[in-house]
């Protein structure tokens, strides 16, 4: 293996899609896969195309897969992983610019922020007026000045990853852990930058994320990361 | 027509039920060792209670409270709101194991298939578990 950089996605019944997103990776790095318990093809579809396949044999939701994804990454000597969507509204040919900003701000983690990007104005309104609302109160309780902390283009020096396994250990929640990771980076002194992403529009498959529900699940991470204790 | 059983006896099978239920769960591991216990003892005060008024009345009396009704209700919220969440707690504490056993079972799947080496601070995901 020669590659320093990995990108972990996870991934539920994605077959439709997940081809494609693989083709337009980057030659130089590693994928691995992340199969939230998929009932179609998506599994064999990333082996296929090369990615290592991680396979949960129960959906536990997308907070869990993650964390599984990047224990599996850790198990390597990668020095960048990063996290990505499968759903193909992500544009993998970003993954030099969230690199590139890494190496040259040197901070800990580079988050994509969609409001910084020129998909912003064409997200559904009150997914524009929630977000900053939602990051306004992470960067209350983290001391960051993030713009949009729900991106789930995010980018991790493996080291730093690697001094916070125990945040990873300790994730249960199923589902919308940014908060939760992001308030116990910040307490970890893990530093963050921000640079602008693009979203493509969803072409196959569903979102798995209603507004209420996607609010109340935010609620219960940021709950989940005050109640960390300082480490 | 059948004659209405007594409050006792009433109280005798709802205490007994509760306390083989609990029992059950502690035997099926849902419940701790000390949960189990702090249940077991306050049913055991609960038919007590129903076969002693009196201790009833002791308590109340310790507690300042006048009104019997009040009381019974008061403990028997508290006493169903302990179960509960001592079931919820219970619950969760299960689901963390099931979580943490199949990331666990996919990653040791995945460094077999992949090498890779092993676990960060050699530490097992299943550490507090005892599947």
């Amino acid at each position: 293996m020669s590659s320093k950089i990995a990108v972990v996605i996870a991934v539920l019944n994605e077959a439709q899609i997940i081809g494609s997103v693989l083709q337009k990776m980057p030659e130089d790095i590693d994928i691995i896969v992340v199969d939230d318990g998929s009932t179609d093809d998506t599994a064999q579809i990333a082996t296929t195309f090369g990615a290592k396949v991680v396979r949960q044999t129960i959906n536990l939701g997308q907070g869990i897969a993650l964390t599984t994804g990047f224990m599996a990454a850790l198990m390597h000597d990668y020095e960048i992983i990063i996290e990505m969507d499968g759903d193909g509204q992500h544009d993998p040919h970003d993954i030099p610019r969230f690199v590139r900003a890494l190496q040259e701000t040197g901070c800990d983690l580079v988050v994509g922020s969609r409001r910084l990007g020129s998909s912003y104005e064409g997200e559904p309104f009150f997914r524009r007026q929630f977000l900053p609302t939602l990051t306004s109160v992470i960067n209350l309780f983290t001391g960051y000045r993030l713009t949009d902390s729900m991106c789930g283009f995010r980018a991790f020096r493996a080291s730093s990853l690697r001094r916070c396994h125990s945040v990873l250990r300790e994730t249960t929640g199923r589902q919308y852990v940014a908060a939760e990771w992001f308030i116990k980076f910040s307490k970890a002194g893990l530093t963050v930058a921000e640079i602008p992403v693009h979203l493509e529009k969803r072409q196959h498959g569903i979102s798995y994320k209603g507004l209420v529900r996607y609010g109340w699940g935010v609620m219960r991470s940021i709950v989940r990361g005050i109640m960390w204790p300082n480490v | 027509m059948m004659p209405m059983p007594g409050l006792p006896f009433l109280g005798l099978v709802v205490g007994v039920s509760l306390a083989l239920l609990t029992a059950y769960l502690f035997w099926r591991r849902t419940f701790s060792f000390r949960g189990f216990l702090l249940l077991e003892v306050a049913l055991a005060i609960f038919v007590a209670a129903i076969f002693f008024p009196q201790l009833t009345d002791f308590l109340m009396s310790r507690l300042r409270v006048g009104v019997r009704g009040l009381f019974v209700l008061t403990v028997g919220v508290l006493g169903t709101y302990l179960l509960l969440y001592g079931l919820y707690i219970a619950h969760i504490r299960q689901e963390k194991m099931i979580i943490k056993l199949i990331q666990e079972v996919a990653l040791l799947r995945y460094q077999i298939e992949y090498g890779g080496a092993g676990h960060e601070n050699d530490e097992p995901v299943l550490k507090e578990t005892s599947l």
